[in-house]
């Protein structure tokens, strides 16, 4: 393959890619203290949700607001888990009687009765552009 | 807590608009009470109480008793003068449904489900007692954390976190002081049946817990400490979570089928001993417990039938006269080498016992108790009762009053349980306005020595405890 052949393949594939990488911008807001990490985890379907994500991303809290980019996501729907991993243990605390302990949300702020919300409530779209949402860990 | 008649009297209380309340966001009252009769110049201290203050907003009204939001009191007895302050518990649910101008999130006995429930202390109301506990104030409630108060203005500081890894752990309304000037807590999330013990010292640590598993544990609001044990009195409910359903109405009572528990826990190896059946009836609180021999003595407000959920009604409109709950104090007396629980009767409709602090967990003999008299049931009298001779030295407001909770307060040095003050408070309802009551302990029968009169009614309170300064 000459240079030429994968230059030119190389400019068709990063045409096409914006369709199949989109970035998934995520600002979080009352994030409590700098302490630790926030994590997002990223489904795809009602059957993953909240259990199996397709991604999975930190960046080091800081108090107030963070921004979490999940890039490179094919186009779709999606559902995301954010919570704020104070003791930085990769894990969503819970006490001995099993209530969360650290501050955590589902994208569109939604909440089911009793925990999770469905996949349905918690959906944003991420179109081939790419798409910036908020949400709230209080 | 109090049978149904007494209930319709208490919520009629709370869900009357209190006109002293500034419609502002904490709520604020402030007063000075103008004292009538001698206060004694060796009683000086803060009485903290709490209880449901917030019933109603955005045109909504809770349905139960136990739902409204915490509104704390603070009574100031220095220099023969009485001042009196009060605001609403600012808990996170408080705040952000001040905000939004409505409920937003499920009480105890209203379901509102407007904004999911991230955990227990999204719910906390803390509004079921105030605890001046080393330095601190502390406003409690059933189901999450002890909320942490300024204990000067009543400022709120913040949901409280004994231990790191204790984070959202109920941790119950009713701790019971130590003689080391510590505390036994137990907390229960209804539905987990396991029984969270603590033990704390006298600087705040957590020094002990334990998880203790406990079938159909569905709800617990007292407990008596002894010498060598922990008592759990648990009446049968079962509990069936559905959608759309406040705590109270998963609550179902069982008493047809099931007996009452009185479990009790070995304080030195914080383990079941020992589990007594008695005849099913509802329970909210305990006065002491002590060691005779080889049985365990404790007195309780038990009550005929479910109190707990029939303490609900539809609708203020709605209000039903159905069949009363009749409570009665009694001792109980668990016999540990005949595995035999057995009952007698100390004093009619009553509730709120109370013992002498100093008396707690050990031998004690003298039980303070509000009864109920009239037609409705309304509590009414304040009766000290010698739980060995059975006799009751008592005081009647009579018609038009309304009594809470009152404590006893001993003299420094203290040499008996009636050698210092009974204290509490009354509404008197004629004159809309909230009165500390003052006996004296060892003769409840000769009325208040001293009663201090706001201009304005308070909002009912369930419980409270007085720090001498």
């Amino acid at each position: 393959m000459s240079k030429l052949m994968f230059a030119t393949l190389f400019a068709a594939l990063s045409a096409v890619l914006p369709a199949f990488a989109a970035d998934l911008t995520i600002d979080v807001e009352g994030v409590a203290s700098a302490d630790g990490q926030v994590r997002v985890a990223v489904f795809n379907s009602a059957d993953t949700f909240p259990v199996k994500p397709v991604r999975a991303v930190g960046t080091p809290a800081r108090e107030g607001k963070v921004r979490l980019v999940v890039a490179d996501l094919p186009a779709g729907d999606y559902a995301f888990a954010v919570y704020h991993d104070v003791n930085g243990n990769g894990k969503l605390d819970r006490n001995a009687v099993g209530m969360p302990t650290e501050d955590y949300a589902f994208s569109n702020n939604a909440m089911g009765k009793r925990g999770a919300p469905g996949f349905d409530d918690a959906r944003v779209v991420l179109p081939a552009g790419g798409a910036s949402v908020g949400v709230n860990l209080h | 807590m109090i049978n149904r008649r007494q209930f319709l009297g208490f919520a009629a209380m709370c869900l009357a608009s209190f006109p002293a309340l500034a419609d502002s966001a904490t709520g604020e009252v402030a007063g000075d009470a103008m004292v009538l009769g001698r206060l004694p110049r060796d009683l000086n201290g803060i009485f903290y109480r709490n209880g449901p203050g917030r019933y109603e907003l955005g045109g909504e009204r809770y349905h139960h008793l136990f739902d409204g939001d915490g509104f704390a009191q603070r009574w100031q007895i220095a220099d023969g003068k009485v001042s009196h302050i009060g605001r609403y518990v600012a808990t996170q649910k408080f705040e952000e449904e001040r905000k939004a101008g409505r409920f937003l999130y499920p009480a105890f006995g209203t379901y509102v489900g407007r904004k999911g429930v991230k955990n227990n202390d999204t719910v906390n109301v803390a509004n079921t007692n105030l605890l001046p506990f080393n330095g601190s104030l502390y406003a409690l409630w059933e189901g999450g954390s002890a909320t942490e108060m300024d204990p000067q203005t009543l400022a709120t500081r913040g949901i409280k976190t004994w231990r790191k890894d204790l984070k959202a752990m109920p941790f119950s309304a009713h701790p019971k002081t130590d003689p080391d000037g510590g505390l036994w807590n137990f907390g229960n999330l209804p539905g987990s049946d396991k029984l969270i013990i603590y033990r704390l010292n006298a600087q705040g640590e957590v020094t002990r817990t334990a998880m203790i598993p406990v079938p159909q544990l569905n709800m617990v609001h007292d407990f008596v400490v002894s010498g060598r044990h922990l008592v759990f009195l648990l009446a049968p409910y079962d509990m069936r979570p559905g959608p759309e359903r406040s705590l109270a109405e998963s609550l179902y009572w069982e008493g047809d089928k099931r007996p009452m528990r009185a479990v009790v826990i070995a304080k030195d190896t914080l383990t079941l001993r020992q589990v007594f059946e008695l005849p099913a009836r509802s329970v909210f609180h305990l006065g002491n417990a002590y060691e005779d021999g080889s049985c365990t003595r404790l007195d309780a407000v038990l009550h005929e039938g479910d109190a707990l959920v029939k303490t609900s009604m539809a609708a203020r409109e709605q209000i039903r006269l159905l069949r009363d709950n009749q409570s009665s104090t009694v001792q109980i007396t668990l016999d540990y080498v005949s595995g035999q629980a057995r009952e007698a009767r100390l004093f009619g409709v009553s509730e709120f016992p109370r013992v002498a602090p100093q008396v707690v967990s050990a031998r004690h003999r003298k039980l303070l108790v509000l009864g109920a008299s009239g037609r409705e049931l309304i509590l009414d009298s304040v009766n000290l009762i010698d739980t060995d001779s059975g006799k009751v030295d008592g005081y009647a407001f009579g018609a038009g009053w309304e009594v809470e909770e009152h404590v006893l307060v001993p003299r420094r040095g203290a040499r008996s349980e009636t050698d210092g003050y009974v204290i509490g408070v009354a509404q008197d309802k004629h004159h809309a306005q909230t009165m500390l009551t003052v006996f004296d302990a060892h003769n409840i029968q000769a009325g208040p020595v001293a009663l201090a009169r706001l201009s304005y009614r308070a909002p009912a309170c369930f419980h409270g405890n007085f720090l001498a300064t």
